[in-house]
Parts: C-alpha cells; sequence; structure tokens
C-alpha cells in the first residue's frame, strides 16, 4: 500500500499536465464544432463522404465517421485523446520497470521484504488508476462541454464507451511498455522499443484504414481494436475485448516472469 | 572538432536507421498506394464534375486539384513531416543530454572548451545529420515522382513541397536543444520525442478538423505547408516567420542555458 502512495504522489505532476491536454483537446476542438450541420446540405455532405477514395479518409482519420454529426467528430477529437493515453500509458509501463534502476535507487526499493512482483505489480497499479482516471476526466469533460455548448446530438452513452475502451487500449500499452522494458537489458533500449513499438503501431494503423481488407492487420494494433462506428452504435467488438484482456494477462504474466530474473544494472 | 566527430559517431546509426524509415514509408505511399488513389479519384471526379459549381465552391473543392501526385503528396505530408519531426527532436534531445544521462557532464565540462563552443560543436552535429538525412529523401523523391510519370515541369513543386519536412526539422532541432538541456532528468530520449512529435501532430490535426485558422499559429508541421506550395509556388511568409523566430529563440534559450546551468553533480 505504501508503494501506491508513493507512487501515485510522485506520479501527480506529470498527470496534472497531461490532463492540461486533454481539457485543450476536448474543449478546443469541441467548442469549435459548428458542423457542416444545421446547413441544409448537411445530408449531400454524409453522401459525398461516402464517395471519396477510402484512402483520403484514412489519412484525416475519418473512414467510416460522418463528421458533420456531433458523434463523428467527437469520434476524431477522441482519437487523439486515445494517443495521449497510449504514449502516457507506455511511458508509466517502461517507468514502472526502468524508474528505479535509473534513478540509482533500485538498492533502496528491492531491498525491501517484498519481491519485485509486488512492487512492480503495484506501480503497474498505480498506472492503471491515472489511465483510469484520465479516461472518467475525459468522459465528464466531454459531456460537460457538450452540454455547456448546447451542442446537438445524444452520445451520452456512447462518451462512457469511448471512455471505457480507452482504458482498455490504456492498459494493453501500459503492460506492453512494462513488457518491452522488462524484457531488454538495458533501460535506454526498453523505453526506445515501446515508443517504437506505438510509433509502428500509429503508422499501421493509418494504412489499416486505407484499404478496405485492412481488418487483418487490425490485430496488430490496438489503437484500432475498438472502432468508432461502432461505439457509436453502443457496440464494441467482442473479439477484441478478448483479445485486449487476453493480452493484458499474458504482458503482465511475461513482464513479472521476465522481471523476477532481470539482472538489475544501472544505466 | 572532437566533439562534432564525437557526438557524428555516437548517433549516425540513429540518424540512418530514421532516414531509411522515413524514405521507406515515403515510397510506400507514393508508389504503392498512390496508383490505387489516383484509380479511385477517376470515379469520384465524374461525381464531382456532374454537381452544380455553386455546391463544390461552398465546399472548397477544387475538381483539377484532387488527383495527381503532388495532390497525394499533400495529403500524406503530415506523416512524413510527423516522422520528420519526431527524428530532429530524437537526434536534437540524444546530442544536447548525452552527458546528463551518461553523469559524465563535468568530464565534458572540464575540457578546455567554452561552453558555448560546446553548444554550437553539438548544434553543427545535428544540423549536419538532419541536413543529410534530408539530401537523401530529396535525392529518393526524383526517381519517385519521376516514375509516377508526370510532367517533369511540375518537379520542382513537389521538390520543395518535400523540403518543407527539413525546414520543419530544423525547427524541432531546436525544440529539441531546448528540451534536452531544460529538462532536469532525461529519462527516455525516444519519450520525449515522440511525445513532441505526437503533441504537434494532435496540434496540427486539431487545426484541420476545427478549420480555426488562428490555430495555425500553434499547428507546428503545417508551418511549411505543401498546399501553399502548389497554391502560390512559395511557402507562406507568415508561418515561416513563425518558425524561424521559434527555432532561433529556442536555440539561444538553450545556449543560454548550457553555458550558465549548474553541473549536475553525480
Amino acid at each position: 500500500m505504501n508503494i501506491l502512495k508513493k507512487e501515485l504522489r510522485s506520479g501527480i505532476k506529470v498527470f496534472t499536465f497531461w490532463i492540461l491536454g486533454l481539457i485543450f483537446i476536448d474543449f478546443a476542438g469541441l467548442t469549435k464544432f459548428t458542423g457542416i450541420a444545421g446547413s441544409s446540405a448537411s445530408v449531400d455532405v454524409v453522401e459525398l463522404m461516402g464517395r471519396f477514395p477510402r484512402i483520403i479518409l484514412a489519412v484525416f482519420g475519418v473512414v467510416n465517421l460522418d463528421v458533420s454529426s456531433l458523434g463523428g467528430y467527437y469520434s476524431v477529437l477522441h482519437f487523439y485523446v486515445l494517443v495521449c493515453v497510449s504514449i502516457y500509458a507506455i511511458h508509466m509501463g517502461g517507468a514502472a520497470i526502468s524508474r528505479e534502476t535509473s534513478d540509482r535507487t533500485y538498492e533502496f526499493i528491492f531491498t525491501k521484504p517484498r519481491s519485485r512482483s509486488h512492487v512492480v505489480g503495484y506501480k503497474l497499479l498505480s498506472g492503471a488508476i491515472f489511465l483510469a482516471v484520465f479516461c472518467i476526466i475525459h468522459a465528464v469533460l466531454s459531456m460537460f462541454a457538450i452540454a455547456s455548448l448546447n451542442l446537438d446530438g445524444d452520445i451520452g452513452g456512447p462518451i462512457i464507451l469511448f471512455g471505457t475502451t480507452a482504458f482498455l487500449t490504456g492498459i494493453l500499452y501500459l503492460t506492453a511498455g512494462a513488457f518491452l522494458a522488462a524484457f531488454s537489458k538495458r533501460n535506454g533500449i526498453g523505453m526506445l522499443a515501446g515508443n517504437i513499438m506505438f510509433l509502428a503501431t500509429f503508422i499501421i494503423g493509418v494504412v489499416s484504414d486505407m484499404f478496405e481488407k485492412g481488418s487483418a492487420v487490425r490485430y496488430l494494433t490496438p489503437l484500432k481494436y475498438f472502432l468508432p462506428n461502432e461505439i457509436l452504435q453502443k457496440n464494441m467488438s467482442i473479439l477484441f475485448f478478448v483479445i485486449n484482456i487476453a493480452a493484458v494477462g499474458l504482458l503482465l504474466y511475461g513482464t513479472m516472469f521476465l522481471f523476477d530474473q532481470k539482472d538489475l544494472i544501472e544505466g | 572538432m572532437n566533439v562534432y566527430l564525437f557526438e557524428l559517431r555516437q548517433q549516425w546509426k540513429t540518424a540512418l536507421i530514421w532516414t531509411a524509415a522515413t524514405i521507406l514509408l515515403f515510397a510506400f505511399l507514393q508508389s504503392g498506394v498512390y496508383p490505387i488513389f489516383s484509380d479511385s479519384m477517376i470515379d469520384v471526379e465524374e461525381i464531382f464534375r456532374s454537381m452544380p459549381d455553386v455546391f463544390l465552391n461552398a465546399f472548397g473543392f477544387d475538381i483539377s486539384s484532387m488527383s495527381g501526385f503532388g495532390e497525394f503528396f499533400k495529403l500524406t505530408y503530415l506523416y512524413l513531416v510527423l516522422m520528420g519531426a519526431i527524428m530532429a527532436m530524437v537526434l536534437s534531445v540524444s546530442a544536447f543530454s548525452r552527458e546528463k544521462r551518461g553523469k559524465c557532464t563535468d568530464f565534458l565540462l572540464t575540457k578546455p572548451y567554452s561552453r558555448r563552443k560546446l553548444f554550437l560543436m553539438k548544434l553543427l552535429e545535428v544540423a549536419t545529420q538532419v541536413t543529410a538525412s534530408w539530401i537523401l529523401i530529396f535525392i529518393s523523391s526524383v526517381p519517385l515522382y519521376l516514375q509516377s510519370g508526370e510532367p517533369t515541369e511540375g518537379m520542382h513543386r513537389f521538390l520543395l513541397s518535400v523540403s518543407g519536412i527539413y525546414f520543419t526539422q530544423l525547427m524541432f532541432i531546436g525544440v529539441g536543444s531546448l528540451c534536452g538541456i531544460y529538462v532536469k532528468k532525461v529519462r527516455s530520449v525516444s519519450g520525449i520525442a515522440i511525445a513532441a512529435g505526437f503533441a504537434s501532430f494532435i496540434l496540427t490535426s486539431m487545426h484541420g478538423i476545427t478549420g480555426e485558422e488562428k490555430m495555425r499559429y500553434i499547428a507546428p508541421l503545417k508551418y511549411f505547408n505543401p498546399e501553399s506550395v502548389y497554391g502560390s509556388g512559395g511557402f507562406e511568409i507568415r508561418y515561416a516567420a513563425v518558425a524561424g523566430v521559434i527555432t532561433v529563440a529556442c536555440i539561444l534559450a538553450a545556449c543560454h542555458g548550457y553555458c550558465k546551468r549548474d553541473a549536475q553533480a553525480v
């Protein structure tokens, strides 16, 4: 419990910065939603968008979305938040493993009468708590912004689902970041691997959006596990939900296994 | 000169790998995806032709400017410049925080070298690598353009647009030097670079989706927009000036920090 408290205290500063970014995205984004909706031509826009080549839509991140509606517009903003969640999660996952060695404090903590898995478990738990709070604040902010700006469109249900799926994606990246850090011998390399993994999944995500048959590549990129057009219909893929949870479990197990045997060295 | 050569030795591999990855993505998009794109555009253009002009103007669609090699580059530019920005950040943050990370600042600073000279050497080294990488990207964009079968007289515009990536990278060298010097503990160079790169990406995309003109000033990846190269033949001076000011301000502030800051005790 002490570990958790200490981790939460020391992480709060970074968390605040991420929240500031989140507030910017949610508010600056939503206040600008005038939509093409409202104008009489909005129906034509939907039709027009449908005829656009998929590649263009993928580049703008609006595949299968109608950005003239509040839901579609919100999905695009949500994707930016999802990118933040993922980067933040990878960072925390990597830090849970390598922070003590890179700060030269591992001799203090790992000589305490607690197992390594216990310490790392609590560190990851604190990461998961930050992610959960982040996603909750994201959902609350969005609803608040939509209510205060009198925007049309009932997307309260999807917003909660967006928050939940962002959390699921977040813990997947959290455990993946931890796993890669535990797997690599040197600290710098572990963090680097995590960041490269994110960049790769991001690019794979865009490319898989470009092609109709991209669904096979979807397994490789957690950013596309829960698609906004499904969420807007208040539904999410059970298959990918299971994959997500299973991956988290496996990565967590792998992290603990590798970290127990890891040779703790500085640098 | 020793500092310069040492830094060059330390990170030429990183620079090379990033350059190769950027060129691969560039080639994949411009020669792999572009043919599919241009096929699908033929149908779309027909639909657009059948629509009344008023409607098209209202949404800012210009039929003649929707397909074409350069037009496709306008679309993919954001992702390429993102790669470029992250690369410049990685090299710059890494060079300027190297001694801090290795906890050997005192070794370097006790050498008979002024701090300003050290700073300049490191800056010069990062600039060299980014420039070398740009030359490779620039050269590789020529065959990419030629194999697309576009008329050669339009090539200078394409090459100028590609150079937008380089100018953006120069700005990120400045930002990176500032981060490398002022961030107290640099635990992960790639973490800072990815965070900065994607923050810029999100700001730039926010400008795109909100359509708010003022947000263009905080959309770093669109300071050198290929859109304007194809429109007016050059970059918009206003935003290029913003980028220039940011670059110079960051470098001056970083140099000041490097010359004045206490060397951290181990």
